[in-house]
């Protein structure tokens, strides 16, 4: 059960509501140019620092519409649908600087900034992460200096990721301040490197990043989880009196904290207290306790207070989850430590023991932000050079390591973070996804985007095993629900349209590939509202796409799909597959043929009339193994351009400029083969919803019923219309144990 | 009989790490890492007699070596860091605290 607690301020859903002015905004704003000065000041500090986004815009319809499955777009007049050229424009908060937009070769679909210039601790610094379909991701960061009041003027001295189609080198910044959240504004150009561009990014939140934590504690463990700081009468005169809590600290460094209430007491090991804790045993307990836990990277982090390490009174803390693809989860202090022996003759060593625990607790949270300790920064990989600074007066520096000793070092403590970590915190890129590397594939999959929960991406079967035949043509399902408790509005096409998703296939022992289609889909961004509870379904003929078959060897499989939808990325399960070896040497001959471009394309298009030797192959699937699964997928791609007026483009025609009604043939329609091969397809309901898949068993044959109704055959008609009830039902019976499964608290 | 406790601390990245104590090798291991979050790698504890002894740590195959002699009167613990090919001994008469 989780019970999250937001920050200690109060923090409600909405992002600016509530926010504590005094743990992020500086007492006294150092930032003012004195035409500040001398404009009035509003009662609160209009700050502008925090996240901004950019993303495209979705329209919204004016009714919300119950979600009805729309099967895959299938062109009726074209054999095969042109590829489009470059899409429309992304259409944000602004008007786009078009021109420039279009020298460059890649177009963004998301955007981040992290606007620095003011508020507690400011960095003068801003920070952008440009998201293209997973695929890519580009980061930068730019130092500021001030030319205005309202604006700021910087040099790009740090890019990451795909910067081909970033040539930038220099930021102009302009602010719009507003006391309303949805009115603040940032308009950058970007500058240098042979182009410009202008872009305009909408308030998102006073924070850079949300984090989230849970502080759990060993029986007989007493945790420190907040101290007053000056209670020790060792401090700098210069700090102030409250009751600090990590969740400040960490708002303080920039953070939209949330403490997770879900507090557990775990046992010690039965009478014998004396036990110690290894690395081990605390990545265990992590596992059962902590009950965010996750094999996956996350801005979440669990606190453990226990009593001692294997290693003894020696070791104050540690963060222990260092090993494994992802670590730095897990951080632990010890309270049967040196932490709580006050130095003899220390006037307040009650205060000392509180302030000492607590600022261990504070050290091994950063450990997990990934900060070395400060001597430490010019060793191993830094992000970026940085110069040890064995006297920073830091949570990451040992007191005891500067001149004078702790004595020193909490004279002149402030309690935060030093400036270039702060830097690192709030500006350095979160780790990313390393697409087109196949290794990562084999270890522990895509790494899980933040903040999923809401939508929720399932890819399925409509089978009880994932087993196929060989040369069956694999045809998975995608479902994307809702799993909130209030409507969301997702884009119409956001499944039917595959060029806009990442696709891994990957069979064991071989790398892994992306899956693209054929063809690319231009639609007009349409929202379509998903009721609590209610998804959207899609097939994807995931067998063969651009560049050739995936799926045509006997093995196992590993499916994956990761698309974006509102700003939120989201991740299907990864679908294990089982490709059975060929029976004959009659199927082995055969999927010579099967296997080519022209049959994967004709397949994918439910049928042509041009790619002769495609189509030909499919005859002979047919003709050779009429009882196979895979002539159910060749009578359907067979029987299509039969059924209607095909119409395929005279070149010759269209070239010598003659009026388009001279430059399409038009084919006859076969009545009587057409129905022979679709009887055949569909004739065995359950066989050919396995094969097919619900969602296209359901299109086929709710488009046979509607044309044999037009054919005058109505009997016939009646009888694929409760097919397709039967095959309704055979679907809801598959899916019901898995929703009762994921059912929401 | 005292306890000499040897700290080897920061700097150590895969090495093979030799202690000798009076030309007697007292410690011996490969692989030797720091782990930074906590800044500190591997610990040999030796019992000695009372007195001064020569301590001295070898890195065979980076030819690096530093040699120090501790008395067991005032010296307890000894922290061992690499940094910037040199290998650096520090005599305590407290343990190393780590976090
Ligand atoms: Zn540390």
């Amino acid at each position: 059960m989780t019970d999250i607690k937001h920050g200690e301020n109060g923090y409600g859903d909405e992002a600016d509501a509530g926010f504590d002015e005094t743990a992020y905004y500086p007492e006294t704003a150092t930032q003012l140019t004195p035409a500040d000065r001398l404009t009035p000041r509003l009662p609160l500090p209009l700050f502008a620092s925090g996240l901004y986004q950019w993303s495209q815009r979705l329209l919204v319809p004016d009714l919300p519409v119950r979600p009805i499955p729309t099967p895959l777009p299938i062109h009726p007049d074209l054999p095969i649908p042109p590829r489009p050229g470059p899409g429309p424009s992304p259409t944000g908060l602004e008007t786009e600087a078009a021109t420039d937009e279009a020298l460059l070769p890649i177009l963004f679909n998301r955007e981040e900034l992290r606007l620095d210039v003011d508020g507690r601790y400011p960095q003068m610094t801003a920070s952008g992460t440009l998201f293209r379909r997973f695929t890519m991701r580009t980061h930068w960061i730019a130092s500021l200096t001030r030319t205005g009041s309202n604006s700021y003027t910087g040099a790009i001295w740090f890019k990451d990721g795909d910067t081909a189609g970033f040539p930038f080198t220099n930021v102009n910044i302009t602010v719009i301040r507003s006391l309303f959240p949805n009115q603040r504004r940032v308009t950058i150009q970007f500058a240098g490197g042979g182009a410009t561009r202008t872009r305009t990014y909408g308030f998102v939140s006073s924070y850079f990043h949300k984090v989230e934590f849970e502080f759990d504690h060993q029986v007989g463990a007493t945790p420190v989880l907040d101290i007053n700081t000056t209670a020790h009468p060792n401090r700098p005169a210069s700090l102030g009196a409250e009751t600090l809590t990590a969740t400040k600290v960490f708002q303080r460094a920039g953070f939209d904290v949330r403490v997770n209430g879900a507090v557990s007491a775990i046992p010690s090991d039965g009478a014998d207290t004396n036990t110690t804790w290894s690395d081990a045993e605390m990545h265990d307990a992590m596992q059962v306790y902590w009950s965010r836990f996750a094999d996956r990277s996350q801005w979440a982090m669990w606190v453990l207070t226990a009593r001692q390490h294997d290693m003894g009174s020696g070791l104050g803390g540690i963060m222990f989850d260092s090993i494994g693809p992802n670590h730095r989860q897990g951080t632990a202090l010890f309270t049967d430590s040196f932490i709580n022996v006050a130095p003899g003759g220390d006037p307040a060593p009650d205060a000392w023991k509180r302030r000492m625990q607590f600022w261990t607790m504070i050290h091994e949270m950063g450990h997990a932000f990934n900060l070395a300790h400060s001597w430490q920064k010019n060793l191993g990989t830094p992000w970026i050079p940085l110069a040890a600074d064995g006297e920073a007066r830091s949570f990451m520096n040992y007191p005891v390591r500067v001149a004078g000793g702790q004595q020193a070092f909490f004279a002149d403590f402030q309690f935060r973070f030093s400036n270039p970590e702060m830097l690192f915190m709030r500006h350095a890129p979160s780790r990313f996804v390393e697409m087109g590397n196949a290794d990562w594939f084999d270890h522990h999959g895509f790494e899980q985007p933040d903040g999923a929960g809401e939508l929720e991406l399932e890819l399925r079967i409509d089978r009880d095993k994932p087993h196929y035949d060989f040369m069956e043509p694999v045809v998975v399902e995608l479902r994307i629900t809702n799993r909130a408790t209030e409507p969301r509005i997702v884009p119409e096409s956001l499944l039917a349209d595959a060029q806009e998703m990442l696709v891994i296939t990957k069979r064991d022992g071989q790398a892994a590939r992306q899956w693209r289609p054929f063809a690319h889909h231009c639609r007009e961004p349409r929202g379509r509202v998903l009721q609590p509870g209610d998804s959207l379904t899609e097939s994807l003929f995931v067998a063969v796409g651009e560049g050739g078959w995936h799926i045509d060897e006997p093995g196992n499989y590993t499916l994956q799909v990761a698309l974006e939808a509102n700003g939120q990325e989201l991740m299907s399960n990864p679908l294990r597959i089982r490709v059975a070896p060929p029976r004959s040497f009659e199927e082995q001959h055969l999927a010579q043929d099967v296997f080519t471009e022209d049959a994967g394309r004709v397949m994918a298009f439910d049928g042509s009339m041009v790619l002769e030797s495609g189509i030909d192959a499919w005859r002979r699937v047919m003709e050779q193994l009429p009882k196979s699964r895979a002539a159910i997928h060749a009578a359907i791609t067979l029987a299509t351009p039969r059924s209607r007026r095909f119409r395929t483009l005279d070149w010759k025609a269209a070239r010598a400029g003659q009026e388009e009604a001279k430059c399409f043939r038009f084919a006859k329609v076969d009545h009587d083969g057409a129905r022979k091969l679709l009887d055949k397809a569909l004739g065995d309901t359950r066989l050919a919803v396995e094969t097919l898949g619900g969602v296209d068993f359901l299109y086929y044959a709710g488009h046979y019923s509607d044309w044999l109704e037009k054919e005058g055959d109505k009997a016939d008609a009646r009888k694929m219309g409760d097919a397709c009830k039967k095959a309704a039902d055979l679907r809801a019976a598959r899916d019901k144990p898995g929703r009762e499964r994921r059912q929401v608290a | 009989m005292p306890v000499l406790t040897v700290d080897l601390q920061e700097g150590f990245a895969d090495d093979h790490v030799t202690v000798l104590v009076d030309d007697r090798a007292v410690f011996d291991r490969r692989g030797v890492r720091t782990r930074y979050e906590i800044g500190f790698a591997a610990r040999a504890e030796i019992e000695l007699d009372r007195g001064a002894h020569k301590v001295c740590i070898l890195l065979p195959d980076k030819g690096e070596v530093a040699e120090t002699t501790v008395d067991t009167q005032s010296v307890s613990h000894v922290g061992v860091e690499r940094a910037e090919g040199q290998v650096i001994m520090r005599p305590s008469a407290e343990p190393f605290r780590y976090m």
